[in-house]
């Protein structure tokens, strides 16, 4: 099988399959390479992780307690060992090819921002030899009460997927995007057809549908310039009380980048191996230095930074927001501290 | 770009005061020995394999081929092990990283390096810079302040280029705690005074702890300089290096990408930066 991540811009293929043959896809895919499917967890959590049954398979989900990230960006990876006699030696990486399958417009949004995080200054090699080999199977989805993408104006992707699924009645819509979304459909080519003019009708009809759903809105017009005014806000003083500082709205983040690099010991086998593990920039200890200094030690600051780093923070170097507006950190805070309302706090 | 340093060995050890030492490393891979190239005010990640990665401004000059030099201050856990590296000792290196000075648009020009303590040691690569093209630029001024006489780093260095006619080098201490010292006692501002060039076509370079920034920053406005000819080193936490771990991030600048050396100008409008 070939492989070119390289979105044909302004050419795109829509084709349908219908929704009763999609474990005929689905199998063939995974019998060509690793795929990962999102699968219910709990009792409204769900998860991404190795096909193993089509009847596990979630198709209709609001999101992943965890985004993709996971499977090139590990919330913790082994760079390399080292020993006195032999030297350096860094991690082989496996040759296979991954398919996410289920991803949803603002996670592929996430993905198109950590691409350009872990490109800006040079190309991390350890992201991107995990990030070349995994494909995208995107599928549309309707909102829940968390969902801000439309005011993040994620909630719609026209590149980083290979193949997407607009779900529909009783077929998916299916846009294929990339050489490499074609090489899959080219897998099982005769579960697929050409759209009738009815399936484009009811195509439409439901994007306007989705579009009404949207019960969140946040208000992101001039948000640069409100979060500079307001940059000495007590509102920060005030969240930050309420904030347990546990950094799980970090983790649970499709775009947070932050790590650590650090070093362990085996003293048995005399090995070393540096290690890098997700970070997150709400940790008291985050940019302490040498000799004590911490350049943001305060609890308002660290509160504030990641506020400002989601809203306008690399809005330079990535062309827009960094937040997707997937909702997971309003969904997973213990002290139900919500971006919307924060927002809303800095506008009034 | 990798997190994969270079193998490198520690050939020459100099012991400048009791808290640092000059380092002289060359790479194993003669490839990387011969075409390592940087520019002044860059660093390079020092690993130390069992304990960890600390980043440190080149102190030798880009001209000088061959070998890189750091001078480090025993600060935490991997500078403290550096410190009692033996010779031939094997480290890993990786850069270099980072902006460093704009020369090209400070050739041509004036040019007022002021160090405070350790802030000598991105400096000293700028010096030996100016002083390999030393016809490519008009006055060169250098202050250097320290605590005592025993704390002006690579001292007989400074000595030999206070002897010099073709710069102006002044050197200061706090006080003198006693040692025998020729040279002025009291603030790096007070000799700022005595600075001879005109405003217009110098760049001014100043490194040095943050109290010091606050002083001679301050001494410079009122005499007049442009912001935008005032460059500073940055020094803020970094895990990577190359603008991916956020450690670093200012506002929104990557100190380790954008920096670490910043306009006076830039650095003011940085959210966050005092
Ligand atoms: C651009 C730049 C240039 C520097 N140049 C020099 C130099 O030429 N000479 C010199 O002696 N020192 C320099 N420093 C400071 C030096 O990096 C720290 O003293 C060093 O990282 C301390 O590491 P440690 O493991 O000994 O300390 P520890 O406190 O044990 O360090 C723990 C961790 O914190 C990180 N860390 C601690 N302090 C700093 C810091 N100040 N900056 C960045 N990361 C830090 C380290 O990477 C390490 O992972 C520079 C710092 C920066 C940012
Ligand atoms: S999840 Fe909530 S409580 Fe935890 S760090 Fe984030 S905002 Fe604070
Ligand atoms: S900040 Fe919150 S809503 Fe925005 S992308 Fe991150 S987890 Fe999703
Ligand atoms: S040191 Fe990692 S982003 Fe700058």
């Amino acid at each position: 099988m070939t492989y070119s991540h390289l979105p044909v811009k302004g050419k795109m293929i829509f084709l349908t399959i219908e929704k009763s043959r999609l474990k005929e896809f689905l199998e063939a895919v995974s019998d060509e390479c690793r795929l990962i499917v999102p699968e219910k967890k709990g009792k409204s959590t769900y998860i991404f992780r190795e096909y193993t049954d089509f009847s596990k398979v979630a198709l209709e989900f609001v999101r992943t307690i965890i985004p993709p990230k996971r499977f090139f960006f590990p919330p913790s990876e082994t760079l390399f060992s080292y020993t006195k006699t032999e030297g350096l030696s860094v991690s082989s990486e496996s040759e296979s090819f991954t398919v996410i399958f289920g991803v949803h417009p603002c996670d592929l949004h996430g993905i198109n921002i950590l691409d350009k995080a872990f490109s800006y200054g040079g190309r991390d090699s350890f992201y991107w030899r995990k990030r070349e080999k995994v494909g995208f199977i995107g599928l549309s989805c309707l909102p829940d009460k968390y969902c801000l993408c439309k005011s993040m104006h994620t909630d719609f992707i026209e590149d980083v997927y290979d193949i997407f699924l607009y779900t529909l009645d009783d077929v998916y819509m299916v846009s294929v995007r990339t050489a490499f979304g074609d090489d899959l459909i080219r897998l099982k080519s005769d579960l697929f057809k050409s759209p009738t003019k009815r399936e484009v009708v009811e195509y439409k009809k439901r994007i306007m549908e989705r579009d009404s759903m949207f019960t969140r809105i946040m208000d992101i017009t001039n948000l640069a310039d409100l979060l500079t005014l307001e940059y000495k806000s007590e509102v920060w003083e005030e969240y930050s009380r309420r904030c347990l500082f546990c950094g799980s709205c970090i983790m649970v983040c499709p775009t947070c980048q932050c790590f650590d690099v650090y070093d362990t010991t085996d003293l048995t086998k005399g090995i070393s191996y540096r290690i890098r593990r997700w970070d997150a920039c709400m940790r008291k200890d985050y940019a302490l230095v040498a000799g004590g200094h911490n350049f943001r030690e305060d609890r308002a600051a660290r509160f504030r930074f990641r506020y400002l780093h989601k809203e306008i923070g690399f809005a330079e170097m990535q062309g827009r927001a960094t937040c997707t507006g997937c909702g997971r950190c309003s969904e997973t805070c213990p002290a139900g501290i919500d971006m919307v309302e924060v927002v809303r706090r800095i506008r009034e | 770009m990798s997190l994969v340093p270079e193998m490198a060995t520690l050939v020459e050890k100099r012991y400048l005061d009791p808290h640092h030492s000059l380092f002289r490393f060359i790479f194993d891979n003669e490839l990387k020995r011969e075409g390592f190239g940087f520019r002044p005010g860059q660093f390079v990640m020092l690993s130390i394999f069992g304990v960890g990665e600390a980043p440190i401004s080149i102190t030798s000059g880009p001209d000088e081929k061959g070998f890189i030099e750091l001078c480090v201050r025993k600060a935490g856990r991997v500078t403290t092990v550096l410190h009692n590296l033996e010779e031939n000792s094997k480290v890993g290196i990786r850069g270099p990283y980072g902006n460093g000075y704009p020369v090209e648009q400070m050739l041509g020009g004036n040019l007022l390096i002021i160090a405070g303590g350790l802030g000598i040691a991105p400096l000293r690569s700028l010096i030996r810079y100016a002083l390999w093209r030393r016809d490519a630029f008009k006055e060169i001024y250098i202050i250097y302040g320290a605590r005592s006489p025993e704390n002006i780093l690579f001292r007989g260095e400074m000595e030999n280029l206070v002897l010099r006619n073709d710069i102006n080098c002044l050197l200061t201490v706090d006080s003198t705690y006693g040692q025998p010292w020729n040279a002025h006692v009291g603030r790096v501002t007070d000799l700022l005074e005595r600075v001879r060039m005109p405003l217009k076509d110098t760049s001014v370079a100043v490194c040095g702890p943050p109290v010091f920034y606050r002083f001679v920053l301050n001494k410079l406005l009122s005499l007049g300089y442009s912001k935008g000819k005032i460059y500073m080193s940055l020094e803020r936490r970094m895990e990577c290096g190359m603008g991916k771990c956020g450690h670093c991030v200012v506002g929104h600048k990557y100190t380790c990408v954008d920096g670490p050396i910043f306009t006076y100008w830039d650095a003011i409008n940085l959210p966050e930066i005092f």
